[in-house]
């Protein structure tokens, strides 16, 4: 049988001519209702990597029971799966694998593994008649904040099919929103002839659980673990809509060329794969946008061109009638440079310049390492404005203030029409590191927890100094590098979406709950810390 | 200026202003009879650039476009769920688009329109326990026969859900072989490790309905208009496979890193049996055990095309250190000669594998005034020569190399060779005919195969299929001379003349023919129902 294994053994045979083995045995159980799962597949996989060990596996007997028999001695990570369970990859703190070690002839016994059952979401998708919608497609939304802006991820999605049903499957617990979007033939055009007497055209939108066209009066779905939420039925209706016109125009009013343009709900962003309202603008830098229903949008052009204007934005508010005429100005990208200070010791070679962007339509824009001299380059910046911060600080120190031609931009940020060169990025020593300890209510310890902290209200825009840290196996956290100030620091049990914090809604609803921090300069601090729940 | 540009439509529009438009009515209904609703109806002008108008039919299943310019436009339903219905002979009479005229100021009324619901299939796909096999992959296929062998092409996907359902919708009429695959995660290709103690590795496998390995005994499916064929269940089962792995390397023995290696003899649907080497040339593929295979590597451009097989014999235990050796392949050039002066400006000279299947047809550049030819890209094996694009009258006589005739046998390429001698002969057989109905009825669009006879059934290249035109009648052509046996089909017929099983249950119900040089033979053909 040995002989068989060879190859598994192969990494092994250079260490030993006969090697020992010892055994490995262990349980495999239903997260949610504690039952045992048979048929689940048990994985011994041997750290460090090998190319040329593949792993053992075995299968769960049916009190979900594994035994692998002969395991040579050595370090092993233990995973499971089963049809019908989140694979462990997506739920990477629940599910870590468990660390195992085999000694020679030693029986290791009692290895539980607990895995989490799929959710899954179901219902119809019907048209004002009551006929199937077949063809929509129904998408999972989970909502998260990225630099405050509320943000809708796709978690997944299912096509309805000719009896207008769908079936999303394998879902993890969460909470989610439902967009459904008609199939494309009913979709929105210029070229479909309005109905006599009727006054505006009406088309199917994207319509969210239980039917409102606007993410911010959907339902949140509560997806609780391992079950299945039935009858989430959506009615699709058609609603009026309006046609927006317009031209990207650069400085001078002429019209740019091969430029994207995009209408997005101004209240929120979408994962770029949900953006379907996309037009290409002609030679002359016209467009048009159909099937857009009431409400506020903000229209965005984006030059495919290497050179020229690269970026504009208009905000807009939709009615009952078409608009026309729109102008979206373009301008050209502008260069950021200057030169990073902080007194005589510090290596600031490995140090970045990052323009946070603090008009929403922009993204994070980042320099080279400074390098030796200190100095720093970012280009193709939209015009706009932005917060100025170092990254990859040397520890302890913090930025301190940015100032350009004299004045000091480090709060209320440096504003871009054309390139700025000069600017001063100082930083200084007196970042505090952090430490703490999360419990629960009952004072237990809570690994795996996190915390996150939350600027006060004045900073509140400065998403540089939202900071979360995971908690270790002793429950204890560290946040290090922190510039002096007044925090409020929120902890959570395991798997929480922090980036709520950056919500001032969710902020003020548990703020009572927030433990209070004081950083003063360069003074270390311990903490304690209460989950919110 | 600007809104022309937008709205090429208007242009139509603009025209209307100086001609009083019509206007075009009608009704959309399914070919069962019953009017429906929500169609989208287009008209489409005649005139390039010019956007079609779009309206949607009511509850009756009536529409009406209330102004149109004058002029010739193709209009045309549309509904998800539905298909075109003239696709099949049986409903040609019932198209779901037509040619129509609007005259000036005038009012085209009573335009019908007809659509054919889709079929579906659906079915359970669990393991052997009886538990559903969430993500696995069902494929409605058609089985193409090419050289007596079956080839898959994949026609509509799904996935099963939780509950191990699937459902596949939008079929348009016809016989399908359902393939079951295995979810990624559990497909051969990720088959974890051996279980302790046993020999070789076990996994799920792709199984053709009703769960057989093989697609060739398989058991197709027949799907009609708007019918829904329930229970087409799988229960998949894990078979023993085992890992070949192995690397790609050039004629030096050097790895190639973009080579794709492709499995064949492998009853996988296609997709399974390509991987690409990875940068070192390392490949890995997973088979059933137990069989031989030929590994063909591929690599490289158009230009510069290198390719290289390697048989395997594969047992119960993984196969290591497997080379497939690539190389630029061999080249064949030849003279031919003709009978007088034919015009060979399209002809090129092909070479068609009689022991290979392959996905590239080996051709010359056009011969035009040459007499002399090259061919390129001949992966060593036996071939067939041919012509692309005959001369009219004209036939291949004879292929000699080096002393032989191998017209009948075919040339054994193993690396390069020179000196191939094609001779064309003036007077190319041919027979016209006409396809009917067993009442007599002339069938268009109907199938005709031209086969040879059963001592010769192996010459894969003396198959040849037709289409009847507009009447039934048919033209048998770029044939040499010799007897054959001529069948015709009904256009919708998925007869398929390659296979041999299905040759053998329509033996005697064609007709012999005899093709004489120079002599047009002529033949009535009564289409098998």
């Amino acid at each position: 049988m040995i002989r068989l294994w060879t190859f598994l053994l192969a990494a092994l045979a250079c260490t030993a001519q006969e090697p020992a083995a010892g055994s490995v045995r262990g349980s495999v159980r239903n997260s949610v209702t504690g039952e045992p799962l048979r048929k689940a597949e048990v994985t011994l996989r041997s750290v460090p990597a090998n190319v040329d060990t593949r792993p053992f596996a075995v299968e769960t007997d049916a009190s979900g029971q594994f035994h692998f028999p002969s395991v040579p001695t050595g370090s092993y990570l233990l995973t499971a799966r089963r049809i019908g369970f989140l694979p462990a990859e997506n739920v990477p703190r629940r599910q870590a694998p468990k660390a195992v070690t085999v000694a020679a002839g030693q029986e290791v016994d009692g290895v539980a593994i607990e895995l989490i059952p799929n959710s899954v979401i179901s219902g119809r998708v019907t048209d004002e008649d009551g006929e199937a919608m077949f063809g929509a497609t129904v998408t999972l939304l989970e909502q998260k904040f990225l630099r405050g802006r509320r943000v809708l991820y796709s978690r997944g999605s299912a096509a309805v099919n000719d009896l207008g049903e769908y079936r999303i499957p394998a879902l993890p617990a969460g909470r989610y929103l439902l967009v459904i979007t008609a199939a494309a033939e009913f979709g929105p055009s210029p070229i479909r002839v309005r109905t006599p007497g009727q006054e505006s055209a009406r088309s199917y939108v994207p319509m969210y659980f239980p039917g409102v066209i606007d993410a911010a009066s959907a339902t949140v779905l509560e997806l609780p673990p391992g079950q299945e939420l039935r009858g989430i039925d959506v009615t699709l209706r058609r609603v009026p809509v309006v046609s927006v016109r317009g031209r990207a125009v650069d400085v001078s009013g002429n019209g740019i060329p091969n430029v994207n343009v995009l209408i997005t709900s101004a209240e929120h962003a979408f994962a770029s794969s949900l953006v379907r309202n996309v037009a290409n603008a002609g030679a002359d830098g016209s467009f048009l946008l159909t099937g857009i229903a009431a409400g506020p949008y903000a229209v965005i052009a984006t030059s495919v061109a290497r050179e020229g204007p690269s970026s504009g934005v208009l905000n807009i508010q939709v009615g009952s009638r078409d608009l026309d005429d729109l102008l979206i100005r373009m301008l050209p990208p502008v260069r950021v440079a200057g030169s990073l200070k902080a007194g005589d010791v510090a290596d600031l070679a490995k140090v970045r310049v990052v323009l946070d962007a603090m008009d929403t339509y922009s993204d994070l824009r980042s320099s080279d390492p400074a390098g030796q001299g200190n100095t720093f380059l970012v280009n193709n910046v939209p015009p706009g404005r932005y917060r100025v911060r170092a990254e990859g600080v040397p520890d302890g120190f913090y930025t301190r203030s940015v100032m350009w031609n004299g004045d000091d931009v480090t709060d209320k940020g440096l504003t871009l029409s054309t390139s700025a060169t000069a600017v001063e990025v100082t930083l200084a020593r007196g970042a505090s590191t952090v430490k703490g300890k999360l419990s629960s209510a009952d004072g237990s310890p809570v690994p795996g927890g996190s915390v996150g902290l939350v600027p006060p209200d004045e900073k509140r825009e400065d998403w540089g100094l939202y900071k979360t840290a995971i908690v270790g196996v002793n429950g204890e956290f560290t946040i290090r590098n922190l510039p002096p100030g007044e925090y409020a620091v929120f902890g959570y049990r395991p798997g929480a979406d922090l980036t709520a914090l950056q919500d001032p809604e969710y902020v003020r609803q548990v703020s009572a709950k927030a433990t209070k921090l004081k950083v003063s300069e360069g003074q270390a601090d311990t903490i304690s810390v209460t989950t919110i729940d | 200026m600007m809104r022309r540009i937008l709205f090429p439509l208007l242009f139509a529009f603009a025209c209307a202003a100086q001609q009083p438009p019509g206007s075009v009515r009608g009704v959309v209904a399914s070919v069962t009879g019953e009017p429906l609703r929500k169609v989208q109806v287009s008209i489409r002008p005649e005139v390039r650039g010019v956007l079609p108008l779009i309206v949607e039919t009511d509850a009756s299943g009536a529409f009406t476009f209330p102004v149109v310019p004058p002029g010739k436009y193709r209009i045309a339903a549309k509904r998800i769920g539905f298909l075109e219905p003239e696709t099949l002979a049986r409903y040609r009479s019932q198209p779901s688009s037509r040619e129509i005229t609007v005259a000036t100021g005038a009012t085209l009324d009573g335009v019908t329109l007809t659509l054919m619901p889709h079929g579906v299939i659906s079915g359970r796909v669990t393991d052997q326990d009886g538990d559903p096999v969430l993500w696995a992959q069902i494929e409605a296929m058609k089985i193409v026969y090419k050289r007596g062998r079956a080839l898959t092409h994949g026609k509509a996907t799904t996935m099963v859900n939780d509950l191990g359902e699937y459902r596949i919708v939008g079929l348009a009429p016809g016989r399908y072989t359902i393939v079951a695959s295995p979810p990624h995660d559990l497909s051969p290709m990720n088959a974890r490790a051996r279980v302790a103690g046993q020999e070789s590795a076990v996994s799920f496998v792709p199984l053709y309905f009703p769960g057989v390995l093989e697609p060739s005994a398989a058991t197709p499916v027949q799907v009609e208009p708007g019918q829904e064929l329930r229970g087409i269940d799988f229960r998949l089962r894990k078979e023993p496979i085992v890992n070949i792995r192995g690397h790609v390397v050039d004629g030096g023995g050097n790895p190639v890193s973009d080579a794709l290696v492709t499995l064949w003899n492998s009853p996988f649907p296609s997709g399974a049996n390509v991987t690409s080497a990875a940068a070192d040339g390392s490949f890995l593929i997973a088979v059933l055990a137990s069989r031989s295979y030929t590994l063909v590597g591929g690599s490289g451009g158009r230009e510069s095309r290198s390719f290289g097989a390697t048989p395997v014999q594969v047992g119960t235990r993984d196969l290591d250190n497997v080379v497939v050796r690539i190389a630029q392949s061999p080249v064949v050039s030849g003279a031919l000669r003709a009978e007088g002066t034919p015009d060979l400006s399209k002809t090129r000279i092909a070479m068609e594998g009689i022991d290979t299947l392959q996905d590239i047809l080996p051709v010359s550049e056009p011969l035009g005034r040459s007499a002399t030819f090259r061919v390129t890209e001949v992966i060593p094996g036996t071939y067939r020569v041919g012509l692309l694009n005959p001369p009219e009258d004209y036939y291949i006589k004879s292929v000699r190399w080096n002393g032989q005739d191998l017209t009948d046998k075919g040339l054994l390429v193993t690396t390069g060779l020179s000196g191939l001698e094609l001779t064309l002969a003036k007077g190319a057989p041919m027979a016209r005919g006409v396809l009917v109905a067993s009442d007599g009825a002339k069938i268009a669009g109907g199938r005709i195969a031209v086969v040879p006879p059963p001592d010769r059934r192996e010459r894969w290249d003396l198959y040849k299929e037709y289409t009847a035109d507009q009447d039934g009648s048919f033209t048998i052509r770029q044939l040499p001379p010799g007897d054959y046996e001529v069948f015709g089909f009904t256009p919708d017929s998925d007869a398929q003349v390659e296979n041999p099983a299905y040759l053998q249950q329509i033996a005697g119900k064609g007709k012999p023919i005899q093709l004489k040089p120079g002599e047009q033979a002529s033949v009535e053909l009564q289409a098998i129902e």
